[in-house]
């Protein structure tokens, strides 16, 4: 599926088109419970964040600024963000669906795994792979797991401030290498 | 105010797009940005930018029951996404109802768990089953879908009597309400049907099956004409078969 579709998709549903909304459903929910069950651990749980995400991206497809970005960062933004209020909502769930087990194997996706990608995700993953190896696992972990600045100095372990730093240093690096 | 730091700014944004910015400091920080629409821009560019790493995840194909659950969630009566002829609708409209009255989607679910706890067996290899309840949820058709030849096999549990100038005409009715189509007349006790790749894909996803009172011979029209007696839901067999 090109990009360009998803977007046009997206401008459908602005427009009020209802099939838009489901073949934007069909393009891109597993994209999307991928990435909230990797947050969430919990089936369940990803379910609802991304039924909440379908609902928002309905209601507000009209603020999608198609100069501002891909429909995908659009739509993954708005279920992240979904996520973060539930987790702030409730304990953090520690054990695992095997399926979410399965899935964080293998936490940095190659290259090989761009297809779906726009221009602009390659141009990401390419500025993200300039980052030192352990300062950019660390941003995967926070953005593909949802874990706080605690939770990865936990897992990696490494001292607290260590991963602040190397965090925030990488942020830097990223803007930098995304603006050149 | 420190807020007017330009890197700390900066800061700020990428970390609550990235997403370690939780709990009190992400309210905190939510609150300055509704105050500061300049933020609020700062941080939607750091958003749109980071969310970029959504393109390499692993993808997981959710239950399809996901996409019913947001159907329903926005549009509560469903109602047909294109408008077809004035029969079509006409089915669906009166789906539509019988959805709504008290056999709602989740009471029809309940009619099929509650069919298969009474001990009927539920073969192996099926796939996809819907068991067709008549309007006072007494099952009447129970349809099953095997993985091998992709036929839907149809059988009567409980006697329909219908009179000899009718015939029951079998209608597959997509999740989304387009394309509702016939399986054909129902004759007799069993009836096996031969799917296309269309309409099996149609029917694990989310459909679900009707039968309406047709002349004999079923509708002249290719669209349902006369009331809908039965209907049930298509469910994953797995989904009934676990305990």
């Amino acid at each position: 599926m090109a990009e360009a579709s998803r977007e046009s998709m997206l401008l459908a549903c602005a427009a009020g088109d209802r099939t838009a909304l489901n073949r934007l459903y069909t393009a891109t929910a597993s994209h999307l419970f991928g990435l909230a069950l990797s947050i969430m651990r919990r089936r369940d749980l990803a379910e609802d964040a991304v039924q909440e995400t379908f609902i928002q991206v309905w209601r507000h497809a009209g603020s999608f600024d198609i100069n501002r970005g891909t429909a995908m960062a659009w739509m993954a933004r708005i279920l992240r963000n979904r996520c973060f209020d539930m987790l702030d909502k409730r304990r953090r769930e520690t054990s695992l669906d095997p399926e979410v087990a399965e899935a964080r194997e293998d936490p940095s996706p190659g290259p090989a795994d761009l297809v779906a990608g726009s221009e602009s995700a390659r141009l990401l993953h390419n500025c993200l792979n300039e980052i030192e190896a352990r300062a950019r696992q660390c941003l995967n972990l926070a953005y593909f797991e949802g874990l706080t600045m605690e939770e990865i100095a936990q897992r990696l372990p490494a001292p607290i401030g260590t991963v602040k730093s190397w965090v925030r240093r990488s942020l830097v690096r990223l803007k930098g290498c995304l603006e050149r | 105010m420190k807020y007017e730091n330009p890197e700390l700014r900066d800061r700020l944004a990428a970390e609550y797009a990235l997403g370690t910015l939780r709990g009190a400091a992400r309210r905190r920080f939510q609150k300055l940005m509704a105050g500061d629409p300049a933020l609020r821009d700062l941080t939607l560019q750091w958003e749109m930018r980071l969310n970029d790493m959504a393109a390499v995840v692993k993808p997981v194909t959710p239950r399809p029951q996901l996409w019913q659950a947001i159907d329903r969630a926005l549009w509560p009566v469903p109602r047909p996404q294109h408008e077809q002829s004035g029969m079509l609708s006409g089915l669906w409209e009166s789906l539509g109802f019988w959805r709504a009255s008290t056999l709602g989607t989740a009471a029809l679910a309940a009619a099929l768990v509650l069919y298969i706890a009474v001990g009927r067996p539920v073969a192996p290899e099926t796939r996809y089953i819907a068991v067709l309840i008549d309007d006072k949820a007494t099952p009447v058709l129970v349809a099953s879908l095997t993985a091998e030849d992709g036929k839907l096999s149809i059988k009567s549990v409980k006697a329909t009597n219908v009179a000899a100038d009718k015939d029951l005409e079998l209608w597959l009715v997509p999740q989304e309400g387009t394309s509702v189509r016939s399986l054909g007349v129902l004759k007799g006790m069993q009836a096996l049907v031969k799917l296309t790749e269309g309409d099996a894909s149609d029917l694990s996803q989310g459909g679900t099956l009707a039968v309406s009172l047709e002349p004999a011979g079923g509708s002249p029209t290719g669209t349902a004409t006369g009331p809908i007696l039965y209907v049930g839901p298509v469910l994953p067999a797995a989904d009934i078969q676990e305990p």
